[in-house]
Order: C-alpha cells, then sequence, then structure tokens
C-alpha cells in the first residue's frame, strides 16, 4: 500500500543514502589499508540491485520496491603490487567523490519531494 | 542519519600512519647513533600494518555493521640487514681494524617512506571531509 509521504520515491532515495554510507565504510576500509600488505581493495556494487528493484516496479507500480542486501566483492581494478596490496588511492578517491556526490543528490531529491508535498498541503489552506 | 562509525575506520588509518611516522623520525634521529641499550647500533624499525577485517578473519560477504574495519599497527620489526661500516679509527666505537659499525639506515628511503605515509594520512583526511560533507548534508533534510 503506497502513500503520499512515504512512497516508492522516499523508500528509493533512503536506501540509495544508506548504501551510500555503507560503501563510504567500504571506500574508506580500502584507504585506511593503502599500506596494508595483501590487501586486497573490496567493493559494495550496488547498480545491479537498484536495477533489479526498479525492474518489479515498472512492471507493478504500486509494488514497494524491495532491495537485497548489497554484498561486498573484490575491487580488481587496481594492479596488485609487490606487497600484495591492490589498492589504487586514486581510484578510491574517485569513488569516495561519486560516492559523496550520489548522496548528496538523493538528499537534494529528498528535499524536493518534501517542498512539493509541502505545497500541495499549503493549497489546502 | 549517519552513524559517525565511517570515521573511525579512517581514524584508525591516522593513527597507524602517525605511528609510522614517528618510527621514520626515530631512525633518522638515530641515524648516528652507534652505542643502543641492546649494544651495537642502532638498527632501523619499521611498523608492520594489518588490516582489521582480513581474510583470515572471514571475508563478510553480507555487509556486517558490527564488524570491526579499518587498520592497526600489528609489530614494530627491527631491520636485521647488516650495520654499514664506516672507516673511522678515531671514532670511539671503532673496531680494531678501523671501521665502526653504523646504523643501517639509510636517510634516503626514509624520506620516501615519509612521504608515502603523508600522503595516505592526508588521504584518510579526505575520506572524514567528505563523510562529514555527507553528515552535513543529511541534516538540510529537515529544511525544506
Amino acid at each position: 500500500m503506497q502513500n503520499a509521504m512515504f512512497d516508492n520515491t522516499v523508500n528509493l532515495l533512503s536506501t540509495t543514502m544508506d548504501y551510500s554510507l555503507r560503501r563510504h565504510k567500504v571506500i574508506a576500509a580500502n584507504m585506511a589499508n593503502v599500506e596494508t600488505p595483501n590487501f586486497k581493495a573490496r567493493d559494495l556494487p550496488f547498480d545491479a540491485y537498484l536495477q533489479a528493484g526498479l525492474q518489479r516496479v515498472q512492471s507493478n507500480p504500486s509494488a514497494r520496491i524491495a532491495f537485497q542486501q548489497p554484498r561486498m566483492v573484490y575491487d580488481t581494478t587496481g594492479e596488485t603490487r609487490l606487497d600484495g596490496n591492490n589498492v589504487n588511492a586514486e581510484n578510491e578517491m574517485i569513488k569516495l567523490m561519486k560516492n559523496t556526490g550520489r548522496y548528496s543528490l538523493a538528499v537534494d531529491l529528498m528535499k524536493y519531494k518534501f517542498t512539493t508535498l509541502r505545497e500541495a498541503i499549503r493549497l489546502g489552506k | 542519519m549517519p552513524d559517525f562509525s565511517a570515521i573511525d575506520i579512517s581514524a584508525s588509518a591516522l593513527r597507524a600512519e602517525r605511528f609510522r611516522m614517528e618510527l621514520i623520525a626515530q631512525n633518522i634521529a638515530n641515524v648516528n647513533t652507534t652505542r643502543t641499550a641492546e649494544g651495537g647500533p642502532y638498527r632501523r624499525k619499521e611498523a608492520v600494518f594489518s588490516s582489521m577485517y582480513s581474510d583470515q578473519m572471514g571475508f563478510a560477504n553480507h555487509y556486517d555493521p558490527t564488524r570491526k574495519q579499518g587498520v592497526g599497527v600489528t609489530n614494530v620489526l627491527v631491520d636485521q640487514s647488516p650495520p654499514k661500516l664506516l672507516f673511522n679509527p678515531d671514532h670511539p666505537d671503532a673496531q680494531a681494524d678501523g671501521f665502526v659499525r653504523m646504523p643501517n639506515v639509510n636517510p634516503v628511503s626514509e624520506m620516501v617512506n615519509m612521504i608515502a605515509a603523508s600522503r595516505a594520512y592526508e588521504a584518510n583526511i579526505a575520506a572524514i571531509q567528505n563523510y562529514r560533507k555527507m553528515a552535513d548534508k543529511a541534516m538540510t533534510i529537515g529544511h525544506v
């Protein structure tokens, strides 16, 4: 059952924000271990889960978006150095920036959502 | 609402890098030390970093918020490479053949390590700043 206040938009945006915070931790842990021998970079890919969640809604718009828990995977984009570590600091920095940007976008969209709602409430006064 | 635990991850790295920096400073400070409590010339020391969610601890396929993450210094290793020999017969610690056993510290490699430690420190500061940005942003949801 949907309602105007907590519909799929709010659900989707809050999931995105939650995911960004989790991914930040994974990236921060990679950066913390940039000098740790034999450490392998990890990532928390979300796009696939977002797609799967959205597909359900496209076929049935009144369905709630249900997300699985994102699974942590090894990030093999960086080259493994002699000490067995494959964390690429630049790569992690860019991931960090993109992740913060995504969070910020989700917050802005969330604000627009509530601004729109407030406008609708104000019309009734 | 952010729970700020991501800052703990970056903070663990700041602590570790600072400790490494202290060891580097100690190595450079003792570049000419020929007498130590253990006897013989000073030997170079190096920090051993280890990941707090290493593969030995089990790789978390699922995100687990209670799992401690980050990095820690688990050991300080003493460089066992032989001391440098410097010919200086007038030195009070000179051997019978006139050579003095000097510390196995190479100032150039210490400098390189210092730059690496300082860059890693900065990268983790950037991670904390990004997290703060996100936390500040979250507070603006209320201001519609």
